[in-house]
C-alpha cells in the first residue's frame, strides 16, 4: 500500500452502506483516485462529515500498488472553500457540470496539475456570480481547457479537414466532432456528422479573453457546441446537460 | 436455501432477510420466533402489514402519509395553514412534529433534486407545491431539505419558482448542536454556525 497525502477536491460521492461512502477525488499530483472512505457519514469521522462534491481539502489516501482495487481514505480535512457554491443555482449546476465532464474524461491515475489548478480557480470564480449569464464564460472557458488537458482540443482557426482559413467571409462555418473542429464549405459535404457554427461565435471561442462581454447568445450558441461535442466524446450526453442548456437558452 | 427448512420456512425468512439491516442470521432468528409465536400473535403481524399496504396512501394536499384523502395534520383547523414546511420524505415530518415546537402544515417533496443520479425537478412534488401557494393564503415556507448538496439545491430551486410570488421563504436554522463541543465540532459545522450566527 503506497500512502498519499495530498490536497483533493472531490468530484463525486456515492453512499456505499448507512455510515461509508465511495468517493472519487481529483488530487493535483496523482490524478483522480476512487476510494471507499468507512465510517464518512457518521457524526464524528475522520472525513469532517459527510464527503459531497465540491468538498475540497486535505487527504490522506491508502492506495493500492496494484491499482486493482479501491484505494481507503483515512482522513480528509475538509476546508469548506466552495461553499458559496451552495447558495446559488446558476454556480451549484456549473460547478456540477465542470465536476462531471472533469470525471468522464480522465482515467484514475492519470495526472493533470494545470487542470486541477484550472478547476479550483473556475469554482472559486463561479462562487462569485449569481447569474447565468455571469457563470457561463467561466464554465465555456473552463470546458476548453478540460479538452485541451484531455488531448482532444478541437481546431477553430481553420478548417481541420484541409487547412483553409475559415476566419472570413462571414457565411456559416460548420463544427464536427469527429473531425474534432471546423469545417469549411468545400470539406462539410464529405462529412455526415456535423452541426453548424455562426463565424462570430466561432471568433468568439478562438478569443478567450472576449468571453466575459459576449453577448448571451454567443454565450449558449459556444455551450451548445460544446455540450454537443462532449455528448459525441462521451457516447452519451451529460447528465447536466439537459437541465443546463435549458437555463442557457433562456437566459439568451 | 437451506434444505434442512420446509419451504415455508425458507420462504419466509428470504421475506425478512430483504428487509434493511437485517442479515441472514437475524432473519432465521426472527422466522424461528414467528414459528413458534401465538397464532394470534403472528397473524396480527400479517394484517398490520397488510393494512399499511392497503390503507396508507398519500394526502390529497402535502403528500405526507395519510389514511384517508387529507392526513391528520392537513385537517387539523388549529394549525398555522399559512406557513408550510417543505420537506423530503414523511419521516422528515415525523421528526419535525417530535420536538413539539410546530403548528405548520407540510408539504412532502419525495426526495430531492439530484441532476447526476438522474432526478429532475418534475419527479417530485413541487408543481404542486407551487399551486397550493399560488391559490393563496400562505404566508411563509420554510425550508426543511436535508443539509447536504441535494437538499440545497432542491431548496434553491423551489426559492427560484417561488421568487416572484408575495411569500416569504426561510429555511430551518444549521450549525451547532445543543450539547456539543465547539473543539470536537466538524469545521463545516463551525463554518455554518459562524456564517448563521443570531443576535443574542
Amino acid at each position: 500500500m503506497i500512502k498519499l497525502k495530498e490536497v483533493a477536491l472531490c468530484l463525486r460521492a456515492v453512499n456505499y452502506s448507512d455510515t461509508s461512502q465511495v468517493v472519487t477525488l481529483l488530487t493535483r499530483e496523482h490524478g483522480k483516485i476512487a476510494a471507499i472512505a468507512k465510517g464518512a457519514r457518521r457524526p464524528k469521522s475522520a472525513f469532517d462529515g459527510a464527503i459531497e462534491p465540491f468538498a475540497y481539502g486535505q487527504v490522506m489516501v491508502m492506495i493500492s500498488e496494484s491499482h486493482d482495487t479501491l484505494s481507503t481514505l483515512t482522513e480528509f480535512v475538509q476546508s469548506g472553500r466552495f461553499r458559496s457554491l451552495r447558495s446559488n443555482l446558476a454556480a451549484m449546476h456549473a460547478g456540477l457540470f465542470a465536476l462531471e465532464l472533469t470525471e468522464a474524461s480522465f482515467e484514475q491515475s492519470d495526472p493533470h496539475p494545470t487542470l486541477f489548478d484550472a478547476l479550483v480557480d473556475m469554482l472559486d470564480r463561479l462562487g462569485q456570480y449569481d447569474k447565468m449569464q455571469a457563470v457561463l464564460p467561466v464554465l465555456i472557458d473552463y470546458q476548453l481547457t478540460l479538452l485541451d488537458e484531455a488531448g482532444v482540443a478541437p481546431r477553430l482557426d481553420a478548417c481541420t479537414n484541409c487547412g483553409a482559413p475559415t476566419g472570413s467571409g462571414g457565411k456559416d462555418l460548420y463544427f464536427s466532432s469527429a473531425a474534432n473542429g471546423l469545417l469549411c464549405g468545400g470539406c462539410e459535404q464529405a462529412f455526415t456528422e456535423k452541426r453548424r457554427l455562426s463565424p462570430a461565435c466561432c471568433a468568439m471561442l478562438n478569443r478567450r479573453a472576449a468571453f466575459t462581454a459576449a453577448p448571451p447568445a454567443l454565450l449558449t450558441e459556444a455551450e451548445q457546441l460544446l455540450v454537443y461535442h462532449f455528448t459525441e466524446l462521451m457516447h452519451r450526453p451529460p447528465k447536466m446537460a439537459k437541465y443546463f442548456v435549458t437555463r442557457a437558452n433562456a437566459m439568451s | 436455501m437451506n434444505p434442512a427448512y420446509t419451504q415455508s420456512l425458507n420462504k419466509l425468512i428470504e421475506q425478512f432477510g430483504n428487509l434493511p439491516g437485517i442479515g441472514p442470521k437475524t432473519a432465521e432468528r426472527l422466522a424461528f420466533h414467528i414459528l413458534k409465536a401465538e397464532p394470534q400473535e403472528a397473524l396480527a403481524l400479517a394484517e398490520a402489514i397488510r393494512d399499511v399496504k392497503t390503507n396508507i396512501h398519500q394526502c390529497r394536499v402535502c403528500f405526507n402519509l395519510a389514511e384517508s384523502e387529507v392526513c391528520g395534520i392537513c385537517a387539523d383547523t388549529r394549525r398555522e395553514h399559512n406557513v408550510i414546511c417543505v420537506v423530503e420524505q414523511p419521516k422528515d415530518v415525523i421528526s419535525l412534529e417530535k420536538t413539539g415546537l410546530c403548528r405548520w402544515v407540510y408539504h412532502v417533496l419525495n426526495g430531492h433534486i439530484a441532476p447526476l443520479e438522474g432526478v429532475e425537478p418534475d419527479d417530485l412534488t413541487i408543481d404542486a407545491l407551487v399551486k397550493r401557494i399560488r391559490a393563496g393564503g400562505v404566508t411563509e415556507v420554510v425550508m426543511a431539505t436535508n443539509p447536504n448538496l441535494e437538499g440545497d439545491g432542491t431548496s434553491l430551486y423551489i426559492h427560484s419558482l417561488l421568487r416572484n410570488m408575495d411569500v416569504k421563504v426561510t429555511r430551518l436554522a444549521r450549525g451547532l448542536p445543543t450539547g456539543s463541543a465547539i473543539e470536537f465540532s466538524a469545521a463545516s459545522i463551525l463554518q455554518d454556525a459562524i456564517l448563521g450566527r443570531t443576535p443574542f
